[in-house]
């Protein structure tokens, strides 16, 4: 437990006690009173009972000869003034005359706080008939005085089935049993016979004594009207038969949609009001809770309830809009509206755009409107733009709406053009005629676009004097002709041949390109194969062809020992370079042996060589057999430095 | 001796290669519109004559029995859109001179035809996305037909294959190989071209109803988004099953329309 809450709680229970010890101090009271004193037979008067204080008992309503008692609620109250208790209960009971006279209700007694107390007694004039004390008063009044004797319950039928002598513009509430805490609305409309389409301005009071704590409107769907709320509400006090109400005042409009007896649904507010409630008394609940732990004191005394409250619904005899008069192309629009145009410039060049503004606004819904665009297609082409629609609902207007059509208009040739006027007709439910709204568009200047000003001057500088050339003036437009010329059978589409046709277009040449490129770089390979075999087994082919040599040299037959010694060197030289070697000639052998490189000395060795066998072959020089010898020696020597070389 | 005789082989092989390959492209060439029932080129013949007499619904009748036969050819969608606008259909004219514009796109008749229908339609409406959504490589390459651009890219590949293939017969030439091998961007980009061309949407159609009711999902449960009259361009995008194409207008709304509505020439 918190200490806040003990300390709390312990206040409560002081202020309590206090009021408790207070209340058998307070002096009970008791009144009567009835709404009016005078009236016929058969018309209800409203007897309030009120009683302040502790009372012991129910109060006694006398019996009265001529008279009929018939009571219509209770309500009581309990409230807290500056620390004291107080209990309050009214009886309401309506009285009705069976019979003329002059009749007086005597003392109603109770017993209120230990004490006797009575009411005095009132007296009552009752006429032959209700008629001429009711005219007297408006309806109106009777209704919210009857409604106001017993605030706890709805009025009307509070007036004995009187429902019925209620003004036809004018519905309320019915009874409830006292189920709404006194809460209770009417409705008015300005007129019940309307046009098809015309609106009508309904007002709605909400009666409360202070006890609506909120609420919200509905509005059931009718397909017989169209209804539209106006924002907004006006407060306001009124004393009903002495007891004040605060008035909440709203407003609708609606619309009837078709002709004939129509019923407005009821108006609906889902109101929350505040009630009294026992159980939620503080001090009860106090001394229950304590100790139990919650010390969860409440002084909200009352409780929140939520009821519907209805108006009666409004019986209309709409009458349907007269066929005499009605202008041909009327489109169902009825209201007081104005019409405007405007044009976005008075001058344009040929080709250009001028945008044409038309405006029709007023009281009155135009939803439904169609389309109002002039006959413009001979001077250029007309662009429609989607209608504006804008629609408020204000009072005391109703519904104010504004509809707005543009049109861009391109202008095809040059000239001064009369565009026209622009008619809507609508009928006036006030004037109760068609009226046939007129906007006159004006004139548009059109002047030739640059390329024709262009042509124009250089056609007036070319124009010979005294000629007078004008413009080609374009009558018409058609399409352009058929084809004739071109085939309409051939395809266009890309088929499954033209693909494999297309294909084989591009790829055929590069493709052969790769082929070739791909049996030249095999050629290349395979001659590449060739030489080098032929250069790794060069050496080989001249150890055999040396070989021979040697043996003729041992033999003594030098002159073909050098021969076969120069051949094999040769050979040797051209397997190792690739080329023809048995042709070579001995400064060519030279020069090839320098290209395969090897020392100096040797390469010194071989050219002296060469000279030798050169002089066997071409002089027939022998050298001796042991220098030949030596030789072939030095050859097979030389070369095979030349070979690690 | 061996490296004469294989060069000759090989140009004996190219030659006989060529000669084979015409010879397949003429035979196929010829062989496309004879694969269609009755005689096509006989057909366009009378419609045109029908028209010319003013048959309308003879000639009317005649292209459609070529559309029937699976042509698809943008002088007989023009054609066919000049005999609808004269018989008094709007919305078929329309879709005609749109689909006439995916095989003509320069053609200047179709152009003048296209722009003068629609300005009889009521739906303020382009034949056309705005430029930022195809953006502009895509709307120059609206200029070309599909088909051109094939060619285009077929017939550059070839040029390039045969620069390339004399640089290998003839070595002369080998020393412009290798700009003869860079020029291979120009086919490669011919490709491109023809490739993005043909993922670009195109098939633009028409609504041939006095009203077609466009809705936010394929089928009439959804909810209806807008309706538009008889001859609003559309560009038809998708085809779900139930009947229903998924449509684009040129003011960037979208939805779905019963396939009966609207009409498209060519494929989608």
């Amino acid at each position: 437990m918190r200490p806040n809450d003990f300390m709390l709680g312990m206040a409560y229970a002081l202020l309590a006690a206090v009021a408790l010890a207070a209340t058998p101090c307070l002096a009970g009271t008791i009144s009567a009173e009835l709404d009016h004193n005078e009236g016929g037979v058969g018309e209800p008067f409203v007897l309030t009972v009120a009683i302040e204080g502790a009372r012991e008992g129910e109060p006694t309503i006398p019996q009265v000869d001529g008279l009929e008692f018939h009571q219509q609620g209770v309500s009581e109250s309990t409230s807290w003034v500056n620390g004291q208790r107080s209990a309050q209960l009214q009886i309401g009971l309506v009285v009705v005359a069976t019979k003329p006279g002059r009749f007086t209700i005597p003392s109603i007694k109770a017993k209120v706080d230990g004490q006797e107390v009575a009411t005095l007694p009132l007296t009552l004039q009752v006429g032959a008939d209700a008629t001429g004390q009711a005219q007297n008063q408006s309806p109106n009044q009777a209704q919210n005085q009857a409604q106001s004797a017993a605030p706890n319950q709805s009025a009307p039928n509070a007036a004995g089935g009187n429902a019925k002598k209620q003004n036809a513009n004018q519905n309320q509430a019915k009874d409830d049993g006292g189920k709404t805490g006194g809460v209770f609305l009417d409705r008015t409309c300005d007129r019940l016979d309307p046009y098809v389409g015309e609106q009508v301005l309904c007002t709605i009071h909400l009666y409360h004594r202070g006890n609506l704590n909120g609420g919200q409107r509905l509005m059931p769907s009718s397909p017989d009207f169209r209804r539209f709320p106006i924002d907004g509400e006006k407060r306001a006090q009124k004393l009903v038969n002495g007891q004040p109400y605060i008035v909440i005042e709203l407003k609708e409009v609606v619309v009837a949609t078709k002709p004939g007896p129509l019923t407005l649904p009821p108006y609906t507010i889902d109101a929350r009001i505040l009630t009294w409630t026992k159980r939620r008394n503080p001090i009860d609940k106090f001394f229950n809770n304590f100790g139990g732990g919650a010390f969860n004191f409440d002084m909200n005394f009352t409780e929140e309830q939520e009821v519907n409250l209805k108006s009666e619904p409004a019986e209309f005899a709409v009458k349907p809009l007269p066929q005499s008069g009605k202008p041909p192309g009327f489109s169902g629009l009825v209201g007081n509206f104005q019409l405007d145009t405007h044009l976005s410039q008075a001058k344009v060049t040929a080709g250009n755009t001028v945008t044409i503004t038309i405006t029709l606004s007023g009281a009155g819904i135009a939803d439904s409107l169609g389309d109002v665009v002039p006959d413009l297609e001979k001077i250029g082409k007309v662009y429609p733009d989607k209608p504006e629609y804008t629609e408020k609902v204000v009072d005391p207007s109703g519904i104010v709406s504004k509809r707005v059509y543009k049109y861009a208009l391109v202008p095809a040739n040059p000239g001064n053009f009369d565009l026209g006027k622009v008619e809507v007709p609508v009928f006036n439910p006030h004037l109760q005629q068609y009226t046939i709204l007129t906007s006159e568009l004006g004139h548009l200047i059109v002047d030739p676009s640059k390329a024709e000003a262009k042509s124009l001057v250089v056609g007036q500088q070319a124009q010979l004097p005294g000629t007078k050339k004008e413009d080609v003036k374009v009558l018409g437009s058609d399409l352009v002709d058929i084809h004739h010329g071109p085939s309409l059978s051939k395809q266009h589409t890309i088929t499954r041949s033209l693909v494999f046709i297309l294909s084989l277009t591009g790829t055929f040449p590069a493709s052969c390109a790769f082929l070739i490129f791909g049996v030249q770089s095999l050629r290349r390979r395979s001659e590449g194969d060739t030489v080098g075999k032929r250069r790794s087994r060069a050496y080989k082919v001249f150890k055999s062809e040396l070989q021979a040599a040697q043996v003729q040299v041992a033999a003594g037959h030098v002159e073909t020992s050098l021969l076969a010694a120069y051949a094999a060197l040769r050979t040797y030289l051209g397997d190792k370079l690739n080329l023809h070697g048995q042709s070579l000639a001995a400064r060519e052998v030279e020069e090839l042996l320098r290209r395969l490189g090897g020392k100096e000395e040797d390469l010194q060795r071989l050219v002296q060589i060469i000279k030798t066998l050169e002089q066997v072959d071409f002089g027939g020089k022998l050298p001796p057999l042991t220098t030949a010898s030596e030789l072939v020696a030095d050859l097979d020597r030389l070369v095979l430095g030349l070979e690690h070389a | 001796m061996m490296t004469t005789k294989l060069t000759n082989v090989l140009r004996c092989s190219l030659l006989a290669s060529c000669l084979a390959w015409l010879t397949t492209t003429q035979t196929t060439a010829q062989t496309m519109p004879l694969a269609t029932n009755g005689d096509p080129n006989a057909l366009a013949s009378s419609a045109n004559q029908a028209f010319d007499a003013g048959d309308l619904i003879k000639a009317t009748q005649d292209y459609e029995q070529l559309l029937g036969q699976g042509i698809v050819n943008g002088h007989l969608f023009y054609n066919l859109g000049v005999a609808y606008f004269r018989a008094g259909r709007l919305g078929d004219s329309v879709a005609a001179f749109l689909g006439a514009r995916r095989y003509l796109p320069r053609d200047p008749d179709n152009a003048a035809n296209l722009r003068f229908v629609l300005g009889k339609v009521h739906d303020k409406l382009e034949a056309q996305l705005p430029a930022t959504t195809t953006g502009h490589v895509a709307a120059w390459l609206e200029h070309f037909s599909e088909l051109e651009l094939a060619w285009t890219a077929s017939l550059l590949a070839a040029l390039w294959g045969t620069a390339l293939l004399l640089t290998a017969l003839r070595p002369a030439l080998q020393r412009w190989r290798l700009s003869v091998a860079l020029s291979v961007v120009l086919p490669i980009a011919a490709l491109a071209a023809f490739l993005t061309r043909q993922a670009m949407p195109d098939a633009w159609g028409a609504v041939v109803q006095a009203e077609a009711k466009i809705y936010s999902g394929p089928g009439k449960q959804n909810t209806q988004l807008f309706a538009l009259q008889e001859g609003a361009p559309v560009l038809i995008t998708e085809r779900a099953a139930g009947g229903y194409y998924r449509v684009k207008l040129s003011d960037g709304k979208q939805g779905w329309v019963a396939d009966n509505q609207v009409r498209l020439f060519g494929p989608l």
